[in-house]
């Protein structure tokens, strides 16, 4: 069976052990951040049910782009219909892959810059709306 | 080849090995899930489900020893891992890594970042505050638009609608059962996969 990556001079093999190291380094500077964030900034406790009630409520910063929508858009529309439109086309991103596009973009960098630029269009929404 | 073999060989091309090509991002969205694996099976020990939801949370951070610094070490792998996962569908779609004969790993792919922000979600629905119910309330009446199952799904889903102070079971077993097994299965398919599709360098 060929194999899938063709070698190159830039493409050799090592032991696993190359591999380990930098796993060994990633996971202690990782714990020590999620240590450091978790002393420093401790989970939020919010509102409870005895606190005076909320005028209006933000989603988990996750969730901003959806309630931006929602807060512009019909809820069947925002809530449902351009999400699943958005994971069925990140879906499909090895089919489309052979279409060509019609300017010097490549699909890489133009798909990474739709989505970076529909984040940020969707945040200054979020901020007109709710100003 | 067994499966640890596939996902331990031993030589790895060395753009495996390079940090500059992934930036550990898929290995640090795993860590980020052991981290939130390991604080939450401790947090279950003092978390009530239900109507007590709220006050055990108050309970974990004010009287449980190392209580409040789990909760946050909880709080934080999942706000990372949610970072890293999209960081890291962002540079496999910057690489074109999708490319045939991955398409299959892409698809996971997407489904785990999905379930981890479902996770991310539920999680914060458990938190029963008032912020967390007016979610809940949303994302139910979202479901029930569904056309024909939606009102049966929002049920099993979300299960009774909630009042702030309590949080649902049905939610609860899906954050701490359901979705981090389907996870951790999926996961362990996504970096067998990985391995027999010949590593981490672009095609």
């Amino acid at each position: 069976m060929k194999p899938f990556i063709k070698a190159s001079k830039s493409t050799t093999r090592v032991p696993i052990q190359s591999l380990m190291t930098l796993e060994k380094i990633a996971t202690l500077g990782f714990l020590l951040f999620c240590l450091i964030l978790a002393l420093l900034s401790p989970a939020p406790i919010e509102r409870g049910p005895e606190a005076p009630p909320l005028e209006h409520t933000a989603a988990p910063w996750i969730f901003w782009p959806i309630q931006t929508l929602l807060l512009v858009l019909p809820a069947w529309l925002a809530g449902l219909v351009i999400p699943i439109l958005v994971v069925l086309t990140l879906m499909g991103l090895p089919w489309l892959n052979k279409v060509s596009l019609p300017f010097r973009f490549k699909l890489g960098t133009f798909f990474v810059t739709l989505i970076l630029v529909s984040l940020l269009v969707l945040m200054l929404i979020s901020i007109s709306v709710l100003r | 080849m067994g499966f640890w073999k596939h996902i331990r060989p031993r030589f790895v091309w060395s753009s495996a090995a390079s940090f500059r090509y992934t930036f550990c991002l898929g290995g640090l969205s795993f860590l980020a899930f052991i981290v939130l694996a390991l604080t939450g099976l401790l947090l279950m020990f003092h978390y009530e489900p239900g109507s007590g939801s709220f006050n055990s949370i108050l309970t974990i951070h004010s009287y449980i020893p190392f209580g409040d610094i789990i909760r946050s070490l909880h709080y934080w792998a999942g706000q990372i891992m949610v970072l890293t996962v999209t960081l890291h569908m962002l540079r496999v779609i910057w690489t074109k890594s999708y490319k045939p004969p991955r398409e299959l790993n892409w698809i996971v792919g997407i489904s785990l970042l999905i379930l981890t922000l479902f996770l991310d979600f539920t999680g914060f629905l458990l938190r029963a505050s008032q912020e967390s119910t007016s979610a809940g309330t949303i994302a139910h009446n979202l479901v029930t638009l569904i056309p024909g199952v939606g009102l049966d799904l929002a049920y099993m889903i979300f299960g009774e609608s909630t009042s702030p102070g309590t949080s649902s079971l049905k939610v609860y077993v899906f954050h701490c059962v359901f979705l981090p097994l389907s996870v951790f299965f999926l996961q362990g398919y996504h970096f067998w996969k990985i391995r027999k599709d010949g590593g981490v360098k672009p095609l």
